[in-house]
C-alpha cells in the first residue's frame, strides 16, 4: 500500500504527536513512582540505621566490638555492615576496613562511598552511613548499601520500557491504519469527483452511515452539487429559449425579405416589406439588449447604489411614465392615498422593477381596464408593492413557471416582446433580496413586490 | 423641409467645418462599418487600433470628438480616457463596451467619458450620440428659452408658440425642455428614456411614441408644420422653424 502517502496525513501525524505525549507522561509518572519508592526505602533505612546505632551505643563497652562483628551475622546479602574505629582512626572490628572518606561525624545519616571487603576482594559500593563517638571516644559507624536501591531502579526501568514500547508501536499502528482508510476514502472521493468533472453531473460523493467530519463534507458538497445540476438545467432550457425567441424573428425577416425580392412590384412595396423585416430584426436587438441587462443585473453583486428609496414618489413617476399609453388605451391607472414608504434599494433599479410590471399591465390588460399601483407597510415592517390589473393575469399552475427567464404564459406567443420583463424584474428583486407573489384580489390579478424591512 | 432621408444622413448644417473624430477601435470589422457610416454622415473619421497610438495621435488636440472601445490591446480604454483628462484634453469622449458588469458604465464615465454605449448598438444610435456630444445642449440665462417659433417659460412651466399660450403637464414640460435644448439634432428614444426618465430599458409597449405624440398634438394646431419630426428608425428631430 501506499505506506509513505500514509505516513504524511494528518492522521498519522496527530497519532506520532500523540504517541510523544503519552512516553513523556510515562516517563513522568515513572520518575515520579522512582522519587517516592526511593524517598521511602531511604527513610526506612535511615530510621533502621538510627535505631541499630543507638541500640549498639546502649551496650556494655566490654560487649559492643563483639556485638558489632555478630549482629548482622544473619544478613544473607550482607548489605548492613557495622564496624568500631579507633581514636586515632584504626579498625578495631567490624564489616569494613576503613573510615568511609567524607562521612560526617554528627550522629546523621549520610551517602557515602565504602570499600567493603569480599571472597572477591574489597568491592566500593554506595551506602547510606552513621557514625557516632562512642562514650570511650572510638568511632561506631553503621551502615547499609544502597543496592535495593538500584535493583528498584532497575525493576521499574524494565517496567517502563517494556511498557513504553509496546503502546507506541500499537498507536503507531492504529494511525498507519486510521491513516489508510481515511486515504482510500479519499481516493474514492477524487474518482467521484474526477467523473463529476469528466461530464457525470448526477453522480455524487458516497456518505457512509458514520456521519464523520468527512461525510458531513461529502453531504454538502452533494447538496452543492444538487443545486448545480438544477441551475445547470434551467440554464440549458433558457439557451434553447433563447434560441427559439432569436430565430423566429429571425427567420420571419428572412422570409419576407425574400418574398419582397421576389414578388414587390413597386418601391412602396419593398419599402413596406423592408420596414416589417427591420421590426423584426428590433425585436432580436431587444431581447439581446434585455438578456445582457438582465446578465448584468444578476452578476452585479454590488449594492453601492443602495439607499433610501422613497416609492410613493418611485410609484407616481411611474404612473406618470405609462399614463399617456393608458389614456390612449382607455385604462385607467389608479393611485390611493397612501402614507410614506421608504426602502433601502437602489432607485433606478426598483423604477426599472415597477415600470416593468406596470409595462406588462398596460399591455396586456384591455382597452378600458383598470390598473392600480399601491405601497402599504405590513405587519410593522414588510411592505407590498403592488401592480394589479383587471387584465387576464397568469393560471395559478403557471405563477412559477412565468418568473423563469423566457417563459410566456401564452403558448402561441404572439404577443409582441421579448417575454423577459419578468425575468429582469426577478433579476432586480434577488439582488435586494425582495421576493414575488401573485394573487387574485378583488377580480383583479396582482403581482406583489415583498420588500421584508421598509423604512418608516 | 428636408425629407426624412436626407435628415438622417445629413452633415451638420450647423457646423462650419467638418468635425474631426478619432475611433479608437480593435475590432476592424466593428471599425470599418462604424467608419463608413460616419463618414457618410460627413464626419472626417481617423482610426486607431491600440491605446497607445490613440493616445499619441489624441494628445494632439486636433480632434472633437473621441470614440473609444473599452477593451483594447496594449493600453485599456479607460487609461486612455485617464491620461487625457490628466493632460487637461477636454475633447468629448463616447466610450464603447461589450457590456460585462453593471457597474461598467458608471466606471466609463467616471474615467471622464461623456457618454457610454453597449455593443451591440445601432449605427444610427452611434450617429445620434455623437452629433449629441458635438453639440453641447444649448444654455441659457434668460428665464426663456426660445428655439424658432416655440418659446418655452421655465420659471412659469408654460410654452408659447406664435403667440398663442401651450398648457404642458410637468412630464409634458420636461420632454419638451430636452428637445428644444438639442434643436435640429436627432434624438433616440433611447437617449430619451435615459436622459428624460432615467429608465434603461426597453419597453415593450410604444412608450416614448405616446409621450411624444401627445406633446405634439399640444404644440402643433391642424395645418400647421410639425415641430417634432419623427426619424424613421431612429427617433426624433425638433426642427427650428421661423
Amino acid at each position: 500500500m501506499k505506506l509513505n502517502e500514509a505516513f504524511r496525513t494528518g492522521t498519522f501525524r496527530a497519532t506520532v504527536v500523540g504517541s510523544l505525549f503519552f512516553a513523556v507522561a510515562m516517563l513522568l509518572l515513572y520518575g515520579f513512582l522512582f522519587w517516592q519508592t526511593a524517598g521511602y526505602e531511604r527513610a526506612r533505612i535511615d530510621a533502621f540505621l538510627d535505631h541499630e546505632s543507638k541500640a549498639l551505643l546502649q551496650e556494655a563497652p566490654e560487649q559492643q566490638l563483639h556485638d558489632v562483628e555478630t549482629r548482622f551475622a544473619n544478613d544473607l546479602h550482607r548489605l548492613t555492615f557495622a564496624a568500631i574505629f579507633s581514636r586515632n582512626g584504626k579498625v578495631e572490628g567490624g564489616d569494613i576496613s576503613a573510615y568511609p572518606s567524607g562521612l560526617k561525624l554528627d550522629g546523621n545519616v549520610h551517602r557515602v562511598l565504602v570499600l567493603r571487603p569480599t571472597a572477591h576482594g574489597p568491592v566500593r559500593e554506595t551506602a547510606r552511613a552513621l557514625a557516632s563517638r562512642m562514650p570511650d571516644g572510638r568511632l561506631l559507624i553503621v551502615g547499609r548499601s544502597e543496592a535495593n536501591l538500584a535493583k528498584l531502579r532497575a525493576l521499574l526501568t524494565r517496567g517502563f520500557v517494556i511498557g513504553l514500547a509496546p503502546g507506541i508501536a500499537l498507536a503507531l499502528l492504529a494511525g498507519t491504519l486510521a491513516s489508510l482508510r481515511m486515504l482510500a476514502r479519499i481516493a474514492t472521493l477524487n474518482q467521484t469527483i474526477e467523473r463529476i468533472m469528466a461530464g457525470a453531473i448526477s453522480a455524487r460523493l458516497p456518505v457512509h452511515r458514520t456521519r464523520d467530519a468527512v461525510d458531513r463534507l461529502a453531504a454538502s458538497v452533494n447538496r452543492m452539487l444538487d443545486r448545480i445540476e438544477q441551475l445547470l438545467h434551467e440554464v440549458q432550457g433558457v439557451g434553447d429559449d433563447i434560441a427559439h425567441d432569436l430565430r423566429t424573428p429571425l427567420a420571419r425577416a428572412r422570409s419576407r425579405l425574400e418574398g419582397g425580392r421576389l414578388r414587390a412590384e413597386t418601391r412602396e412595396d419593398l419599402g413596406q416589406v423592408v420596414d416589417r423585416a427591420i421590426a423584426d430584426l428590433d425585436q432580436t436587438f431587444a431581447t439581446i439588449t434585455a438578456l445582457l441587462r438582465i446578465r448584468q443585473i444578476e452578476t452585479s453583486q454590488r449594492r453601492t447604489n443602495f439607499g433610501d428609496v422613497n416609492l410613493i414618489a418611485l410609484l407616481k413617476e411611474a404612473q406618470d411614465l405609462y399614463q399617456p399609453v393608458a389614456e390612449l388605451r382607455g385604462q385607467i391607472i389608479e393611485m390611493p392615498n397612501m402614507a410614506q414608504v421608504h426602502v433601502i434599494g437602489d432607485r433606478d433599479l426598483l423604477f426599472e422593477a415597477v415600470a416593468n410590471l406596470l409595462d406588462n399591465a398596460v399591455k396586456f390588460t384591455p382597452d378600458g381596464g383598470r390598473i392600480s399601483l399601491s405601497a402599504d407597510v405590513e405587519g410593522g415592517t414588510a411592505c407590498i408593492i403592488r401592480v394589479a390589473d383587471t387584465g387576464p393575469g397568469i393560471l395559478a399552475a403557471e405563477r412559477e413557471a412565468v418568473l423563469r427567464r423566457f417563459y410566456r404564459a401564452d403558448p402561441a406567443r404572439n404577443s409582441a416582446g421579448t417575454g423577459l420583463g419578468l425575468s429582469l424584474v426577478a433579476a432586480i428583486l434577488r439582488l435586494h433580496e425582495f421576493h414575488l407573489e401573485m394573487h387574485d384580489v378583488n377580480g383583479m390579478f396582482a403581482i406583489d413586490i415583498i420588500c421584508p424591512r421598509a423604512v418608516r | 423641409m428636408l425629407t426624412t432621408e436626407q435628415a438622417r444622413l445629413a452633415p451638420l448644417p450647423t457646423q462650419a467645418s467638418r468635425s474631426r473624430l478619432l475611433l479608437i477601435e480593435d475590432d476592424a470589422e466593428i471599425a470599418a462599418e462604424i467608419i463608413a457610416d460616419l463618414s457618410q454622415r460627413g464626419y472626417d473619421v481617423s482610426h486607431a487600433a491600440a491605446g497607445d497610438t490613440a493616445l499619441v495621435a489624441a494628445s494632439d488636440g486636433q480632434f472633437d470628438l473621441l470614440i473609444v472601445d473599452r477593451m483594447l490591446p496594449g493600453l485599456d480604454g479607460l487609461t486612455v480616457i485617464e491620461r487625457l483628462r490628466e493632460e487637461n484634453i477636454k475633447v468629448p469622449v463616447l466610450v464603447l463596451s461589450a457590456l460585462t458588469a453593471v457597474d461598467e458604465r458608471v466606471r466609463g464615465l467616471k474615467a471622464g467619458g461623456d457618454d457610454y454605449l453597449t455593443k451591440p448598438f445601432d449605427l444610427s444610435e452611434l450617429a445620434a450620440r455623437v452629433e449629441a456630444l458635438l453639440r453641447r445642449p444649448l444654455e441659457t440665462r434668460d428665464t426663456q428659452l426660445r428655439v424658432g417659433q416655440l418659446t418655452l417659460d421655465l420659471i412659469e412651466r408654460e410654452a408659447e408658440r406664435a403667440g398663442r399660450r401651450i398648457e404642458l403637464l410637468p412630464r409634458e414640460f420636461r420632454l419638451l425642455q430636452y428637445l428644444m435644448r438639442r434643436p435640429n439634432q436627432v434624438i433616440t428614444r433611447a437617449m430619451l428614456l435615459e436622459d428624460v426618465w432615467h429608465y434603461r430599458f426597453v419597453p415593450q409597449t410604444n412608450l416614448v411614441d405616446v409621450h411624444i405624440g401627445k406633446l405634439r398634438r399640444k404644440i402643433d394646431l391642424p395645418g400647421e408644420p410639425t415641430l417634432i419630426e419623427s426619424i424613421r428608425g431612429t427617433g426624433f428631430l425638433f426642427r427650428e422653424i421661423e
